[in-house]
């Protein structure tokens, strides 16, 4: 039998935070988007017992908790914080799966050796993470991982809650199926017209019906309901060898904005940071991907396939701006991303053609200089006058290749 | 009251054991005397690696940050209650 540990941060934005700002520390607290945009992304506990919750409107969160102090997201403080957890969890394995910037699954089959059960090692790594970093975590400990992190979502701040093989059909009969991981809104309403509202009912549905419904999807979803998941923890470097599938970066505007020329420049950074780290991970693109969010938060995305790959910001650039100019744009933009798939390893073959070839010298010239003195140290005129934006931090987010930014 | 600034500030510190902490630091005529390390994390410019550092005076809340590459600090932040 596996031991899997899920560890879940603790509302890692804002506690990061306030180890960072003492001033704030025993206060309600929230991290905001930006500056000008206050959408809550990560209110502290002090300020959750008010009842702020992530994805409310900064005057929201003002109603609901008068006191609060809203403060602007710092990513960089946050990867830094998530690599020095990785160090930490790497003491008592080296299968260590990052989920995303504020979780991570840890296999300890087989440590008890060293370390002591699985309880021991969860109570060592709380105290180790508390004692180095100031932060709390709740810990969940199950045979597989669909079950460690229902486990760690179970307590919360500063939980240990253990699931043996033995609980687990009491632990999910009348639990509601959202409560599992992969079980969005949408899912959760297909399955309820279907008469599955809890993991007992979806673990008992006859497999037919969900594979009719969802095709090979419904087996999973079955096990899912059963307590059951084959998924292995992935270490730090079998996630690295994994190749990308699409590299993207978006920006959600300091204002919305109508005005066509400010958001081509901003398609403009998009691409050019795109291309960067295509190039960085020796990729090349073929679909090229634009995604626009009205002001309303309606989302939509265009996309164009290219005859061949490409690297280049202007290359990306060229296409998503086609993209753009096709759209009548029905109200201001919020947010835009700009993104490329259909991935293959750039084996810098030579240009043919002296144009091409003069444009990659350029491009080369360009990242050995940024690759020196910084990002957008050297770039484009249209970008001169500082069309920097405040950094976001992506779901994405990895320590290491393609997917740092 | 909260101020983002980029100005150069001449600091004193101790290198020990490949970590740096910041004791004082000249603001406006005056020596400040670090209270509290925070926090402290690490950004990159280019090749060179950023050391940035959340301090307090026991009052005021600074941000200072030192380039390894150019080897030189600047004050990014100040907030007083």
């Amino acid at each position: 039998m596996k031991n899997i540990l899920h560890v879940d941060m603790n509302a890692f934005f804002a506690s990061v935070e306030q180890r960072a700002n003492p001033g704030l520390r025993g206060l309600p607290v929230a991290v905001i988007g930006s500056r000008h945009r206050g959408v809550i992304l990560s209110p502290s506990y002090e300020a959750r017992a008010s009842g702020v919750r992530t994805g409310m409107q900064y005057h929201e969160a003002r109603r609901a908790c008068p006191e609060i102090a809203l403060v602007p997201a710092d990513p960089a403080k946050y990867s830094h914080t998530c690599r020095r957890l990785i160090e930490i969890w790497g003491r008592f394995t080296p299968r260590v799966e990052l989920f995303s910037i504020d979780e991570a699954f840890l296999d300890v089959t087989g440590c008890d050796a060293l370390f002591g059960d699985p309880v021991r090692i969860a109570i060592m790594l709380k105290e180790q993470i508390w004692s180095e970093e100031g932060l709390t975590c709740s810990v969940g400990i199950a045979p597989n991982k669909l079950l460690a992190k229902l486990g760690s979502d179970m307590q919360k701040p500063d939980g240990l809650v253990l699931i043996c093989p033995e609980d687990v059909p009491d632990t999910l009969e009348d639990l509601p199926v959202c409560d599992l991981c992969g079980v969005g809104p949408n899912l959760t309403r297909a399955l309820a017209a279907m008469g599955i509202r809890t993991c007992g009912e979806l673990g008992r549905a006859p497999l037919r019906m969900l594979t009719a419904r969802f095709g090979i999807a419904g087996e999973r979803l079955r096990n899912m309901g059963q307590g059951i998941d084959g998924d292995e923890v992935a270490s730090q470097g079998e996630q690295d060898q994994e190749e990308a599938k699409s590299i993207g970066h978006s920006m959600t505007l300091d204002r919305d904005s109508d005005d066509r020329e400010e958001l081509e420049r901003h398609i403009l950074q998009l691409s050019e940071k795109v291309g960067r780290r295509l190039r960085r991970g020796g990729y090349r693109g073929r679909t090229v991907t634009l995604t626009l969010r009205y002001a309303d938060f309606r989302t939509f995305s265009r996309q164009r396939r290219l005859d061949h790959g490409v690297s280049g910001g202007l290359d990306i650039f060229a296409s998503a701006c086609d993209l753009f100019r096709k759209i009548t744009l029905e109200q201001p933009v919020r947010l835009i991303g700009v993104g490329i798939a259909n991935l293959d390893r750039d084996l810098a073959q030579v240009p043919l053609f002296d144009v091409q070839r003069k444009q990659r010298f350029v491009t080369d010239a360009m990242d050995a200089i940024n690759d020196r003195y910084g990002d957008f140290t050297v770039t484009w005129g249209t970008l001169a006058d500082r069309f920097h934006h405040e950094r976001v931090i992506s779901p994405a987010w990895r320590p290491g290749g393609a997917r740092e930014y | 009251m909260a101020v983002d600034m980029n100005e150069p500030v001449r600091v004193a510190a101790v290198f020990t054991r490949g970590e740096v902490c910041p004791v004082w630091f000249d603001r406006k005529g005056m020596q400040v005397r670090v209270r509290e390390t925070a926090f402290s994390w690490t950004t990159r410019e280019g090749s060179s690696t950023v050391l940035h550092f959340s301090v307090t005076d026991g009052h005021n809340l600074y941000e200072l940050r030192f380039n390894t590459g150019t080897l030189s600090w600047q004050l990014t932040y100040s907030e007083t209650p």
